[in-house]
């Protein structure tokens, strides 16, 4: 069999096994990294919906490789094996799930819903809540040093 | 031949033995096709299953801006940033580390002895809390048992499932369409009367003994596994048993006995007081002196 005929075949079959073991970024925001722990150095940042191809898994961990092409890990706690839809415009035909697996983000309880809460009720504090969510995260080096000097683990 | 051969058994073995590979259309997925999907009519909608981790997250950040609303956050960056670390890594060697918005830890500026979590991983607790406990690993004790509500999704279960009944529709709508305004009053009503039934098992009523029991098992386990001393929560429990006797305020009014919750757990703790390492008790007390 020729060259050209086995990458023809090659191009055929890869896009149907790329379908297996796609998986949705369910948070706001995560990051890939080199290895396998919060500590290690994040390599990518990805947002919500965003679709990872998984390679495999260890310890709560996935190996994965991003559409953008970039390979790394990520907690399994950070993807959802649904596809996560932003809208009816979302590109999900290139995943391998059935109906059933799809969710639709910004339904039901979603920012105009609580905007209008929001309206309703001067009591609330929104103001402190975002300044308490966008506070300074915590530094792997930070977190490093905190532990090592608590004898503590990670 | 033997080339046609081969691709014609690539696509038979392809399409028919792999079905879990079939590839569904999705673009012209309407809102009609998901509520079809959900089947929503006739089911019995329950937050702590059925909500998103986006919508638990909306939930979460509504039921904390009630209890900002009500107490003061704490100016004290240190402290603030102490116990961010020591929940963060209490989170991270949990099995849920990442949730949609994070977890984040905040002190209230109040002498009340309280602690209290939202879904979505909004933490608070009070400057007496902070106060009754005598070394990092009580407080560590208290934070863990905080997660674990987050976790064990304790405030999400503690919504009625009579307040989804009429709004299970408007629940599965598209994220592409705003909600009409009759719409957006129903599904507002609903998330307020949620936010409503968290916040009276907060600040009111409390957790039952069954799921403060639980968060206690729990909460052990993530001592253990980050390197804390579990015999904390015995000790936090056990001036909590002394303090709160006849205090009907905060903790006092909303947990169950603490010698109650000592009895359950008493024989899971593995570790005694000399295994609180000596320098978390140092930053503790110097975190801990000007709160």
């Amino acid at each position: 069999m020729s060259l050209l005929r086995i990458t023809m075949i090659g191009l055929f079959i890869l896009p149907i096994f790329l379908q297996a073991g796609v998986l949705s970024v369910q948070v706001k925001q995560t990051f890939l990294r080199a290895k396998p722990s919060f500590l290690s150095k994040p390599i990518l940042k990805l947002g919500y919906a965003q679709k990872v191809q998984e390679k495999s898994s260890k310890n709560g961990w996935y190996f994965v490789k991003s559409f953008s092409g970039v390979n790394g890990w990520i907690h399994s706690s950070a993807l959802s094996s649904k596809a996560i839809v932003l809208s009816r415009s979302d590109k999900v035909s290139n995943t391998d799930v059935s109906q059933s697996e799809v969710l639709m983000a910004g339904k039901g309880f979603n920012k105009q819903v609580e905007d209008e809460h929001k309206r309703h009720n001067n009591s609330l504090n929104f103001s402190m809540v975002d300044k308490i969510e966008h506070a300074k995260p915590i530094s792997r080096k930070s977190l490093y040093n905190f532990v090592s000097y608590g004898k503590l683990k990670l | 031949m033997k080339f046609k051969l081969i691709i014609i058994a690539l696509i038979l073995l392809f399409t028919s033995g792999c079905k879990e590979m079939k590839i569904p259309d999705f673009s012209e997925i309407t809102a009609e096709d998901i509520q079809k999907t959900f089947k929503f009519a006739g089911k019995v909608y329950n937050a702590a299953k059925d909500l998103t981790p986006e919508q638990e997250y909306y939930v979460g950040r509504s039921v904390a801006a009630t209890i900002l609303g009500r107490y003061k956050v704490y100016n004290n960056p240190n402290i603030n940033n102490y116990i961010n670390k020591i929940g963060r890594l209490i989170s991270i060697n949990s099995s849920v580390p990442e949730i949609f918005g994070g977890y984040h830890f905040t002190v209230l500026d109040s002498m009340e002895i309280n602690a209290f979590a939202t879904p979505g991983g909004f933490v608070f607790i009070t400057r007496g809390m902070l106060k009754m406990c005598k070394n990092e690993d009580e407080l560590a004790a208290v934070l863990a048992h905080e997660i674990s509500h987050v976790q064990l999704k304790h405030g999400l279960k503690s919504i009625k499932e009579s307040r989804f009944t009429s709004i299970a529709t408007s629940l599965t709508m598209d994220a592409a369409k705003e909600y009409g305004s009759q719409e957006l009053a129903k599904v507002t009503e609903a998330f307020e009367d949620s936010l409503n039934d968290i916040v009276n098992t907060l600040v009111v009523s409390g957790y039952s003994r069954e799921y403060e029991k639980e968060a206690d098992r729990y909460a052990l386990n993530l001592l253990k596994v980050s390197g804390y001393a579990d015999f904390a929560m015995l000790g936090m429990l056990n001036k909590m048993s002394l303090q709160l006797q006849n205090d009907k305020r905060g903790f006092g009014s909303t947990h169950p006995k603490a010698s109650e919750r000592i009895g359950s757990i008493r024989n899971e703790v593995r570790s005694k007081s000399s295994d609180i390492f000596i320098n978390r008790t140092k930053r503790f007390i110097y975190f801990m002196k000007n709160v």
